[in-house]
């Protein structure tokens, strides 16, 4: 099959026709004197081309359209939290603590749940913590042993780590729906 | 110009969160050599009051001196070295060690195994949210070590650069300034005077790097390039898109 294809190749190189080639090769042999490739002619007043006209005043509804490009402000809703849960932050409740974390630029939480060592550990991990981290820490681990306490009928203590220079805290253990609930309490 | 004072004394900051305040500093001149306050600006809080992280700046610097380097070492190997591939002396009856050519690696004169071949390229391209860091933590680290100064413009009276000199060791800036404008025409008398004094740097706002940033002792930026600066990293910082591949261009 292989060794056909080649022969139907070789073919087709010799059926070109050969005054067209040498018409090439003597174009490119000489770059500076290169003529223009033959093109098919284009009957200008014979052809009918369609009307345009334009408009600068439509162009709002192509924009409409267009992706935009800056993530917009969150629009405002009749009750909160909305149907997805998504909260507001509050900023007469978050001014009462010395720390703070700020929300993406989608206007989510920082929280992001984790596995390590094949799922055997599970962490939750909390990005930009602003302010006394240590203090936030403290608070957290709190907030989420009441929970549990009183959710899951279970005494535990949980255990943490900060990262003060890249302003983390992770959490042992897959408490990431305490953890949100903390924040909107605290109405980050 | 006591009349106009003060020229600035507040800003209008993009997508401020309510909870961070921003940080402000003071908008210097140089078109006398005191140093004369102008006006205050409120700098974004999210690029100069980020955490220092300083493996961020490292990272950056490994990249801006990795991206263009290129190691020209070559040494030939056995197979290019000059010479006959002769068998040296018979496999058997001599005593000898068994050889079957002169320009093996382990003769004198032979060739090398395993050597550096060649122009060898070391780009890559640093992760687009790191350089992005990398540029929001320099300036930072430039604000909070006084190192930064915001200037009304570059307009100097002359161009000698004796009145240069003196203006830098009035206000300690130290022996290397680079100077940052909005536009890459900078105004005549500021780069005659520059181009006098060794370690006096001009740029525009698109050529700040993290690299000249920590190389030069102070950065001042006019306040057109702090505008432009701050809207380009604001722009970066809260974009709908997720992106990593560099070379996007910014539509609208």
């Amino acid at each position: 099959m292989h060794r056909y294809l080649i022969k139907l190749n070789k073919l087709n190189a010799t059926m070109v026709n050969p005054s067209v080639l040498v018409a090439y090769s003597s174009n490119f042999s000489k770059l500076s004197e290169r003529k223009p490739l033959p093109s098919r002619p284009i009957n200008l007043e014979g052809h009918e081309f369609t009307s345009v006209t334009e408009s600068k005043e439509e162009f709002k509804y192509v924009k409409k359209l267009l992706p935009s490009l800056v993530v917009p402000d969150p629009p405002e809703h009749d009750f909160y939290p909305t149907p997805s849960g998504w909260v507001p932050p509050n900023n007469e409740k978050c001014s009462k603590f010395p720390y703070f974390v700020l929300r993406t630029r989608f206007h989510n939480f920082p929280i992001y749940a984790l596995e390590r060592e094949g799922g055997s550990r599970k962490l939750v991990k909390i990005k930009r913590i602003e302010g006394d981290i240590w203090k936030f820490d403290e608070d957290l681990r709190n907030y989420v042993e009441k929970c549990i306490e009183k959710n899951e009928d279970k005494k535990l203590t949980i255990y943490s780590q900060v990262n003060e220079v890249q302003r983390q805290v992770m959490v042992k253990g897959h408490y990431q729906d305490y953890i949100s609930k903390f924040l909107i309490e605290c109405g980050f | 110009m006591a009349s106009t004072l003060p020229l600035i004394t507040s800003r209008n900051l993009w997508k401020l969160s309510p909870l961070q305040k921003p940080v402000q500093s003071w908008v210097e001149t140089l078109a006398q050599v005191e140093d004369k306050k102008v006006g205050l600006v409120d700098l974004h809080p999210k690029i100069f009051a980020v955490s220092p992280r300083l493996d961020i700046l490292a990272k950056n610097v490994y990249w801006q001196h990795q991206y263009k380097k290129i190691d020209y070492r070559w040494v030939p190997t056995r197979a290019e070295m000059p010479g006959r591939n002769k068998k040296p002396w018979q496999q058997k009856g001599l005593g000898k060690a068994r050889h079957g050519s002169r320009l093996s690696p382990q003769w004198m004169h032979g060739g090398v195994a395993h050597g550096p071949r060649g122009p060898k390229s070391y780009f890559f391209m640093e992760g687009f949210y790191q350089r992005i860091a990398g540029l929001t933590t320099a300036l930072t680290v430039k604000f909070h070590q006084n190192d930064l100064h915001i200037v009304d413009s570059l307009d100097i009276p002359t161009e000698n650069f004796q009145y240069m000199e003196q203006l830098i060791n009035e206000r300690f800036w130290g022996p290397s300034v680079l100077f940052v404008d909005d536009t890459d025409m900078m105004p005549f008398n500021i780069t005659a005077a520059c181009s006098k004094i060794k370690g006096l740097t001009l740029m525009p706002t698109y050529g700040l790097n993290v690299y000249s940033m920590l190389k030069h002792n102070t950065l001042v930026l006019t306040t057109k390039s702090l505008d432009k600066l701050e809207e380009n990293l604001l722009y970066y910082l809260h974009h709908s898109q997720f992106r990593n591949s560099p070379f996007i261009k910014k539509v609208a």
